[in-house]
């Protein structure tokens, strides 16, 4: 499933990345094998808030549909 | 010959406090060639030159600040390096860490934050790290200053024993397939470009394999570089900018696993903080109530410290008075120009350092963040990005710092947009000129509620001309919105100080030089004149034959259809120097009339041109506050925009469109108050 359509603190583990953004967020720990969860969205819904490698980081929504994730 | 240490790290790992530690703050700002980007240096042991590199997470070249970061390393080749982790935080560090140990460069580790790990019941194996690292980790509290003397004594030791060798830092090895491909692309570099980073060739080969932009294209540069490009083409999958990062986290993965230990289930105060400040509900709410308190705080306590400066100077005031001979032209320049002109600016001091004090504490606690996460939907809808309102937030400040700050946003057109919207935000420097005059349009005790409606203006200005350059002008994709959510730190009162006082030494400096000299400038123009009786230029004439006049008769008629006095016109043309002038000006016209109820009242009297009614004056006053927020913050601030556009075509724009829409809203507000009727 996409890492957008996980459900909150739902722990996960990324499955692939798009290329388009990999160069942007492979230094941030966004990378195929990694855990991830989603913490919580803004208050206006976007972006969203996730934990991974142990900190926290914000995507929006739209670069989360580019990044392929499963249930763990 | 002195020897260079280069400071890195990612961003909010206290990189500054081991900066100021190590270098006693005996660091100076400036700008990297070319570019804004802030180069703090300074010295250590006299014999050590410290460079203090953008806080980076990577050595991309999509990114000015990591180009800027990586070109230092990679050309002027630092003597040494070093890296700054948070012990928090350090998986993600590591990632840096190793793409410094790929540029092989002597390097040591600072582990910083330790007393926060600590409290977090984080433990790490410093011995181990160091030795799986193949350099020296120093466990470090820079805040506080602790291990900063470790630090030191093992610099020195260091150059004292010539162990400068490449050796400190052991090559990174990866998969065999990767290492393979490596291999394969230095040989290629080896035969066909043997010159190109030949003492880096294994990093170059990596930036090849990894299809970096700015190493494919000095390559493409050199004989030959192209053949290499294409060989490497043949055996290289296209992914392995891909392969490469899981690797490198892999082996940090390994590192972590042997040295690093932490209570998984820890709540820090950080995720408390954050479920109240990004809450669904309370999020947008405690961020405007934050907003509030921010002004409110910064009028309160900046009032009676502008009251006392004010009371001093008429003292001195009074002192002269009764001291120097009446009609000496130095009694008149130190009463007139310097007293009441200067002096009207200085009463700002106190205000402007608050709203300093306030900014750093802010940025310092890590809260900004959170307003970019808050706030980018918003933002997103206007086309700009969640960092373009950090940008604007500072703008609230000083215009300049924030346009330069807009080099933080990835997209050129979010860049331009932000660079071009932020003058509409009210700086410091426009503030006196509310507080001298927002009494007398809905009476005394609105002065906040009309200071307040200006802000709110510029904002939503802002907003529309950002609507409008971005969907108009600017077409263009939003950048991506990759943003750490940092922890927060309670800002020390040392290095909030420190902060702030590195904002307001600027504004000192500047009232120093151009806003003293233009008041100085003003005081001659208003004591030159023109004698009506010989109509030659002559000392100490009349005031309203001054060339101050002259210049103010002179723009005039340009405001002539906004019923604005010559006064009024020469804060204006004045205010464009640097608007704590438009109230300098004011002061220094008017110093020698008397009125028992001070400057703003005399100004009001004096700023519309005969004939208009007393009932339309707020109207007028407003009209006038409306066009000081919009029209050009400063030269200063154009100049900041032509540096950061470099274009003349957006430098205009941004003079213009403020100028005209000014105008345009004063004309609209005379209307609608009666000015003309």
């Amino acid at each position: 499933m996409k890492l957008s359509e996980l459900p909150f603190n739902t722990q996960a583990k990324i499955i692939s990345v798009d290329k388009k953004i990999i160069s942007r967020v492979a230094a941030m720990g966004v990378i195929p094998g990694t855990e991830v969860k989603i913490i919580r969205a803004s208050p206006l819904g976007d972006p969203l808030e996730l934990e991974i490698k142990n900190y926290n980081l914000s995507l929006r929504k739209q670069e989360c549909k580019l990044i392929e994730v499963e249930k763990i | 010959m002195s020897k260079n240490l280069a400071l890195i790290g990612n961003p909010n790992v206290g990189k500054t406090a081991v900066f100021n530690e190590l270098t006693g703050q005996t660091g100076h700002v400036a700008n990297w060639p070319g570019v804004t980007v802030e180069k703090k240096t300074g010295k250590m042991d006299k014999e050590f030159d410290v460079i203090d590199l953008p806080g980076v997470y990577s050595l991309s070249p999509s990114a000015i600040d990591e180009m800027i970061a990586r070109n230092f390393i990679v050309k002027d080749k630092p003597d040494l390096i070093v890296d700054i982790l948070d012990a928090t935080n350090l998986e993600r560090n590591l990632y840096l860490a190793f793409l410094l140990k790929e540029l092989e460069v002597p390097i040591i580790y600072v582990l910083n934050l330790m007393d926060v790990a600590k409290k977090r019941n984080i433990e790490v194996d410093v011995d181990k790290l160091a030795e799986l690292l193949g350099a020296p980790v120093i466990p470090t509290v820079a805040i506080k200053g602790e291990g900063i003397d470790a630090v030191k004594t093992k610099i020195r030791k260091i150059f004292s024993d010539g162990k400068l060798a490449q050796k400190s830092s052991i090559p990174v090895k990866y998969s065999k397939e990767i290492e393979d491909k490596i291999q394969r692309t230095e040989e290629l570099l080896k035969k066909d470009a043997p010159h190109f980073l030949s003492d880096k060739r294994r990093w170059a080969a990596i930036k090849l394999l990894e299809e970096d932009k700015e190493v494919i294209k000095e390559i493409s540069a050199s004989p030959n570089g192209i053949v290499v490009i294409e060989n490497v083409k043949r055996f290289a999958s296209g992914s392995e900018e891909f392969d490469l990062a899981g690797e490198r986290y892999n082996i940090i993965s390994e590192i972590i696993g042997q040295t690093y230990k932490r209570d998984k289930d820890m709540i820090t105060t950080s995720d408390i903080l954050d479920k109240i400040f990004l809450h669904k509900y309370f999020g947008i709410p405690i961020f405007f109530m934050i907003m509030w308190s921010m002004f409110e705080f910064t009028f309160r306590v900046s009032a009676p410290l502008g009251t006392l400066i004010e009371l001093g100077l008429g003292a001195l005031g009074d002192l002269i008075t009764i001291a120097w001979p009446e009609d000496a032209w130095y009694t008149s320049l130190v009463l007139d120009g310097i007293i009441g002109g200067f002096g009207a600016v200085i009463g700002f001091v106190p205000l402007i350092f608050t709203m300093f004090l306030v900014l750093s504490f802010l940025e310092d606690s890590g809260y900004l963040s959170r307003a970019a996460f808050n706030m980018d939907r918003l933002m997103y809808k206007l086309g700009l990005h969640g960092r373009s309102f950090v940008s604007l937030i500072l703008g609230f400040g000083c215009n300049i710092p924030a346009v330069m700050s807009c080099r933080a946003i990835e997209s050129e057109e979010d860049r331009l947009t932000t660079i071009l919207v932020n003058q509409n935000i009210s700086c410091g420097a426009r503030l006196p000129v509310y507080v001298l005059l927002g009494g007398f349009i809905l009476g005394d005790g609105a002065t906040g509620t009309i200071i307040f409606s200006l802000y709110f203006l510029g904002i939503v200005i802002a907003i529309l001309m950002a609507l409008f350059f971005k969907k108009v002008i600017f077409k263009g994709e939003t950048a991506p919105f990759i943003l750490e959510l940092g922890d927060y730190r309670m800002p020390t009162v040392k290095y909030t100080g420190i902060h702030m006082w590195e904002r307001g030494r600027e504004f000192i400096k500047k009232a120093g030089l151009i806003i003293f000299t233009v008041v100085v400038l003003m005081w001659v123009l208003q004591s030159i004149g023109v004698d009506p009786d010989t109509g030659l230029l002559a000392w100490g004439t009349d005031p309203e034959n001054s060339l101050l006049a002259g210049i103010g008769h002179l723009f005039q008629p340009l405001f002539a259809p906004l019923r604005w006095s010559w006064i009024a016109a020469v804060g204006i043309v004045f205010g464009f120097l640097a608007k704590e002038v438009v109230v300098a000006a004011f002061g220094l016209i008017l110093a020698g009339e008397e009125e028992p109820e001070g400057l703003g009242k005399l100004v009001v009297g004096n700023l519309a041109v005969a004939g208009v009614a007393a009932a339309a004056m707020p109207a007028l006053v407003y009209g006038y506050l409306v066009f000081v927020l919009l029209y050009t913050p400063c030269v200063a601030h154009l100049g900041a925009v032509y540096k950061e556009t470099g274009s003349k075509k957006w430098t205009l724009v941004s003079a213009t469109y403020g100028i005209a829409i000014g105008y345009i809203l004063a004309l609209i507000i005379n209307l609608i108050g009666g000015v003309y009727f």
